[in-house]
């Protein structure tokens, strides 16, 4: 499997009131194409850091991350801009929507944007609604954010992600803000995602969603402390198995 | 806590208060001013009536021997109803018998006076208002704006003449004259020492520019105005309130400044009105916290009242005391031919300081009734209630031809109509604003109020007021001058025909009632020629046209028979048209071309008038202006808007005045354009993060919010386009009403200023000011989407 993400040694320091705080520190990762990582962590570890600093949302303080063997620390902003509009997908744990516009035009804006996507518009809105009919939300294209339930849009922000066909899609605490059974739904299309062979890396606190990943990196104070592999996950039936090796190699993490 | 949250809000919207705080300062700054430039304007006209000793004066009297002698006099001594009056004996003069080093230095048409001071009860007042008691020998004052406008330097000697009497005197200052001395009159006095006067009434030559300026009182107006109506020496006649009304154009600055001031509030309360509304919409969290722990709302309510009291005082103060000066450059027009005098002029301008802070308040009052409306659950859900379903957006990305940027900029436009038709009605306002204050001075400066003035449309203008005085003293024939000067033009190869309008005071009697009125004649231009209201133009010498004004004192309408006394014979004679005329203020008539009037009966004379056979075009009459100057032996000849411009005398006043505005406009638009720009970036924060995760470039991201300023200020220009013409109507017919065009004028649309190029500079400052502004939402980061709340 070819590499998609190379990460070495990796920091990321902020300076609060003059104090110098390291967020991440060396950290070295890969990532190959077709993998379902999962980043766990207690709070204020450094997960959503490492998302956002390796997805190029955010800049690095040293280290090195190709996507592809690209170096993306040396690319000019307008690059990164396009590299993420076109190579990536993100989801957030709120569902970040512009509020003046449909779910469908929230989900297809990426591709009307990108440069690169040849599609005419009206195949881009095509996508865009097969999209929401795979994701089963369909009967909401032509409605307001605000008339959506949490899920809902959550799933939205799935189907825009997945807009411009990304090689890798970066999800942080995508159920976070849901209930048990939305977080199932959409844990599940990522899942589906990933078996149709989009990389997906996210970052999260629920042991059930990360039982569903392949691998899991475990990060304590901004460092990598330890990775453990799940193997690909085949459908519910091992889920209770795959929760309870996870929950006791977490618990001797010191989750 | 209550001073500390006001604290943190202070520092963290410094820009947005600092700008809300400019505008109450700018408001407090107009209203102050220009309600006491008004108050001291309107006042000022008694005071300077008052201080000059003609306050209590019922008519004013102009008056031409011609060499018959003093008429009047005795006439006046003669009427039981006269209760009193003095006179000055004056020598008519003209602008072109003052020489500095041989060259005419002053520009004016109508006629000046050369006088001594303290003949009559009436002072003269010198540049520092002190009163001119006594003029020193070999010394002139000259009243009105004319010596300061010509650059006349105090030590100049000037050549005054006056027929073939010349004296050199020194000019030590211009004076104040309360009767002949505002910019609409503009007939100045040179005011000389007794023995300069009598040395100018000794010389024989003078005699037949020799008249009276009588001050009457009386208790019988009417009684009064029968009296004198049949006395041919009055080339003038006003009551005081005419008098009164010729300050018309100092106080129309004034009214223009109070209108930008009133225009300039609602811009200040509609950004208030902004700013306070998305302060409290952006700070639900902490509201709805605050009433979660049992605050209450009127306390809530009230840090936001103290913070806004607060910004009103410090913007009242600041702005009173701006005020001052800046109401003082506003009325140095107005001081230079008025003694102001306004005894209450700091509690005036308090009072209006005042009145902003609590207009601020109440408004303010009233836009934090949306605190009531916020729970604690608005904390809990994001702002979000849950029960609000109202649709945002009404274009489809998928559907439309726009590219990302347009497409977004229209759709947020047209998603929330409230935010940004705010915008578009204060862009409008501003733009309205300069757009009647240019069709105000293009008008003024143009041949559309020609009609008003009597005066049909000619090439050339020219005054010559030696002429009309040689003409009017039968020194000179009309037909005579009138041919030897269209000879002139023809053997220069540029042949036409000249003709003069000239004023009458004819006594007119209807239904008991007699009266002086002015009447306009041109024995050369056919009465059907001229611009009428309602009738039809006099057809035959038996008829006449006069104004709505006189129809209205004397009675009388289209139809009705009038007593015209012409000539000395009292005939009747039909009012067939009514028409509307600045000339008098609107009190005149006009007769028809074949009425027999006799030349030395004319109390003023127009300037003449040249068409020119070969209808030529402007360039060509600008060419001939020179030559016409240098054949007829002239100095003022003007095509046909300087004219106007001549006789209105208030183009430049307003044009001012409104290059003023446009750069007041232009700061408030760049200020506007600022505050709302960076409230939206702060708004709209986690939206431009989410652009940015999203792959949006930064400049994109300018150019999506550059954009919508494009379309508000492009909605500007069209809504101010469409409602400049009715509101420019709407506002400024009242004051050509004051001045005698009671039933409206036609405005001249420059279509290129007004579409094209006030609308162009302002959108420039508006894109400009939301560009620059815009770029700092580069500042958000694309992983600042996990760290807004």
């Amino acid at each position: 499997m070819e590499k998609i993400l190379e990460v070495k040694g990796l920091c990321k320091t902020y300076i609060v009131n003059k104090k110098q705080n390291n967020v991440l520190r060396n950290i070295d990762l890969t990532v190959s194409e077709g993998e379902m990582v999962g980043v766990m962590g207690p709070s204020g570890s450094g997960k959503s850091t490492l998302l956002y600093t390796v997805s190029g949302m955010d800049q690095m303080t040293s280290g090195e991350v190709k996507f592809y063997g690209k170096d993306i620390s040396k690319l000019p902003p307008d690059e990164l801009a396009e590299l993420r509009l076109d190579e990536m997908g993100f989801i957030f744990q709120q569902m970040y929507m512009l509020k003046n516009l449909t779910v469908l035009d929230n989900i297809i804006l990426p591709a009307v944007r990108s440069e690169k996507n040849k599609a005419s518009r009206s195949e881009k809105q095509q996508k865009g609604l097969e999209l929401m009919k795979m994701l089963g939300i369909s009967e909401l294209a032509d409605n307001d954010i605000n008339e959506a339930s949490g899920g809902q849009l959550q799933r939205a922000c799935i189907a825009r992600s997945m807009i411009n066909s990304p090689k890798v899609i970066f999800a942080d605490e995508p159920t976070g803000a849901l209930n048990r059974t939305s977080s199932e739904e959409v844990t599940d299309k990522l899942n589906e995602l990933n078996r149709m062979g989009t990389t997906v890396v996210l970052v999260t606190h629920d042991t059930h969603v990360a039982a569903k990943c392949d691998r899991i990196l475990f990060i304590v104070d901004g460092t990598i402390k330890e990775e453990y592999n799940l193997g690909k996950y085949t459908g519910a039936a091992t889920m209770r198995d795959r929760e309870r090796k996870l929950s006791e190699w977490l618990m001797n993490m010191g989750w | 806590m209550f001073f500390h949250i006001l604290k943190k809000d202070m520092k963290r919207k410094k820009t947005m208060n600092v700008i809300v705080l400019l505008f109450i300062i700018l408001s407090s700054m107009f209203a102050s001013s220009s309600v006491n430039n008004i108050v001291t304007v309107l006042g000022g006209v008694e005071y300077f009536m008052d201080k000059s000793g003609i306050a209590d004066v019922d008519y004013f009297y102009l008056t031409a021997e011609k060499g018959s002698g003093d008429t009047l006099t005795a006439k006046l001594e003669a009427e039981p109803s006269v209760t009193g009056f003095t006179k000055e004996t004056v020598i008519f003069n003209y602008a072109a018998n003052i020489t500095l080093d041989g060259k005419k230095v002053m520009e004016y048409t109508n006629s000046s006076m050369i006088q001594r001071v303290g003949e009559a009860d009436v002072k003269y007042f010198d540049k520092d208002n002190k009163v001119i008691e006594s003029v020193p020998e070999g010394c002139v004052y000259i009243t009105g704006g004319q010596p300061v406008n010509s650059g006349l330097k105090e030590g100049d000697m000037l050549d005054i003449r006056a027929g073939e009497h010349t004296v050199r005197l020194k000019y030590i200052g211009y004076g104040k004259d309360a009767m002949l001395g505002s910019n609409f009159t503009n007939n100045p006095r040179l005011l000389v020492s007794d023995k300069t006067f009598e040395e100018f009434l000794a010389d024989e030559s003078t005699r037949n520019y020799v008249g009276g300026v009588y001050y009457v009182k009386t208790s019988d107006r009417k009684a009064l105005s029968e009296a004198v109506s049949e006395d041919v020496s009055i080339t003038f006649d006003a009551d005081g309130s005419v008098i009164r009304m010729t300050y018309i154009m100092e106080v129309l600055v004034a009214a223009m400044l109070l209108i930008v001031s009133v225009i300039l509030l609602l811009v200040a309360f509609v950004v208030l009105r902004f700013t306070i509304g998305f302060t409290i919409a952006e700070e639900f969290r902490e509201i709805g916290v605050m009433k979660a722990i049992g605050i209450k709302n009127r306390y809530i309510r009230t840090l936001y009242l103290v913070k806004y009291l607060g910004m009103a005082i410090v913007g009242a103060v600041a702005g009173y005391f701006i005020g001052i000066p800046f109401g003082r450059m506003m009325l140095s027009s107005a001081e230079q031919s008025m003694v102001l005098g306004n005894d209450s002029s700091v509690l005036i301008g308090a009072l209006a300081a005042l009145a902003v802070v609590v207009i601020i308040l109440l408004f303010c009052y009233s836009c934090t009734k949306k605190i009531r409306k916020l729970s604690p659950i608005d904390a809990v859900r994001n702002g979000q209630t849950g029960e609000r379903f109202r649709k945002h957006s009404f274009m489809k990305l998928g559907k439309s031809r726009l590219g990302t940027n347009g497409f977004l900029s229209a759709n947020d436009v047209v998603s929330q109509p409230k935010q940004y038709g705010i915008i578009t009605l204060i862009f409008t306002l501003c733009l309205l604003l300069v757009m009647i204050l240019a069709n105000t001075a293009n008008t003024l400066a143009s041949d559309k109020l020609l009609f008003t003035l009597g005066v049909t449309k000619s090439d050339i203008y020219y005054n010559t007021v030696q002429r009309f005085m040689d003409i009017n003293s039968a020194k000179t024939d009309y037909r005579e001058y009138i041919e030897e000067c269209e000879k002139k033009l023809a053997d220069a190869g540029i042949p036409g025909k000249i003709k003069s309008e000239t004023i009458f005071k004819v006594p007119m009697e209807y239904g008991g009632m007699r009266q002086n009125v002015t009447m306009l004649w041109c024995p050369d231009t056919d009465t059907s020629e001229y611009v009428y209201e309602r009738g039809t133009p006099p057809q035959n010498v038996y008829e006449f046209a006069t104004t709505s004004q006189i129809c209205e004192e004397f009675g009388f309408d289209i139809g009705d028979k009038v007593e015209l006394t012409i000539n000395g014979k009292k005939e009747e004679y039909l009012l067939t048209a009514v028409f509307q005329s600045m000339n008098q203020l609107g009190k005149v008539g006009r007769l028809h071309q074949d009425v027999p009037m006799e030349f030395k009966n004319a109390s003023l004379g127009f300037a003449f008038q040249i068409n020119f056979d070969d209808h030529p075009d402007k360039n060509t009459i600008e060419e001939r202006k020179e030559k016409v100057k240098e054949l007829l032996e002239v100095d003022k000849v003007m095509n046909i808007t300087e004219f106007v411009d001549d006789c209105v005398n208030s183009a430049s006043a307003i044009t001012a005045v409104k290059n003023l505005m446009l750069i007041v406009t232009l700061l408030i638009i760049i200020m506007i354009a600022v505050l709302m720009e960076r409230s939206f970036i702060t708004k709209e924060k986690s939206e431009i993060a989410l652009m940015k995760a999203l792959g949006f470039k930064d400049k994109q991201i300018i150019m999506h919010h550059t954009l919508r300023f494009v379309i508000v200020g492009a909605l500007a220009g069209i809504f101010s386009a469409a409602l400049c013409m009715p509101l420019t109507k709407l506002a400024i017919d009242p004051i050509f009403g004051i001045m005698g065009a009671t039933e409206g004028v036609s405005y001249e649309i420059v279509p290129l200023e007004i579409f094209l190029i006030y609308p162009a500079i302002i959108l420039a400052a508006i894109i400009l000011a939301a560009f620059f502004t815009s770029f700092l939402t580069k500042k958000v980061k694309a992983s600042d989407t996990a760290n807004i709340e």
